[in-house]
């Protein structure tokens, strides 16, 4: 448990960083809006892209602070991300290929976005869409098994 | 594939979560397999029989086993 102790707390540090930076980034964004907007529409997609993000980080951070200062909450994240049942679930809803996929096509779409309008809303749509088959293809999984 | 792991963490009284913490589970799996819902790979079959002092055949059997 003292190495999953160590990976927790190099997540924790990971996420502390990727709220810095993406702190550093929306304030720069926000100063110095007038310079870089060039589309309302996709830079307040990336905009609330980042914060979400940043929320989810913060929330995480919450979690695994709290979770360190207990042993037994250690040995039950342990087990619910080693899960056996999950694990399979997950694989058979392809979820860690479509979250892969799904990281680059935003990123694609973020890059896009600067260029074509309609080519950042085609692939953000095919975000929402592989997300939202994976999202269902897995409740139906949860509750079937 | 049926089990006796209810009937094992009653004569225990052990509760689902306790019994998922011990073999390293979630309770959401241990209510799966109870409820056969899911049938329990090797290395978890092994480590539920063991943690009650019982052979894999004595927790899970086949249906045709009745």
């Amino acid at each position: 448990m003292e190495e999953y102790k160590k990976i927790l707390n190099r997540r924790r540090l990971a996420l502390v960083t990727f709220v810095l930076f993406s702190s550093i980034v929306l304030l720069f964004n926000q100063l110095y809006l007038e310079e870089t907007i060039t589309n309302p529409t996709v830079h307040g997609f990336q905009f609330g892209l980042l914060v979400g993000l940043e929320g989810i980080a913060i929330f995480m951070v919450i979690k695994i602070t709290r979770t360190l200062m207990d042993e037994r909450k250690i040995q039950l994240m342990y087990n619910a991300e080693h899960d056996e049942r999950k694990v399979y679930i997950k694989a058979k809803a392809g979820q860690p290929m479509v979250l892969i996929l799904s990281s680059i096509l935003l990123f694609a779409a973020i890059i896009a976005g600067y260029y074509n309008t309609t080519v950042f809303f085609t692939l953000v749509g095919v975000v929402y869409f592989q997300l939202t088959v994976t999202v269902v293809i897995k409740m139906i999984y949860l509750k079937k098994m | 594939m049926r089990t006796k792991i209810k009937e094992l963490r009653k004569e225990n009284k052990l509760s689902q979560e306790d019994l998922a913490l011990a073999v390293g589970t979630t309770r959401q799996t241990i209510i799966s397999i109870e409820s056969e819902k899911y049938i329990a790979s090797l290395p978890l079959a092994y480590k539920i029989s063991k943690y009650f002092n019982r052979a894999i055949e004595d927790v899970f059997y086949l249906d045709d086993q009745l």
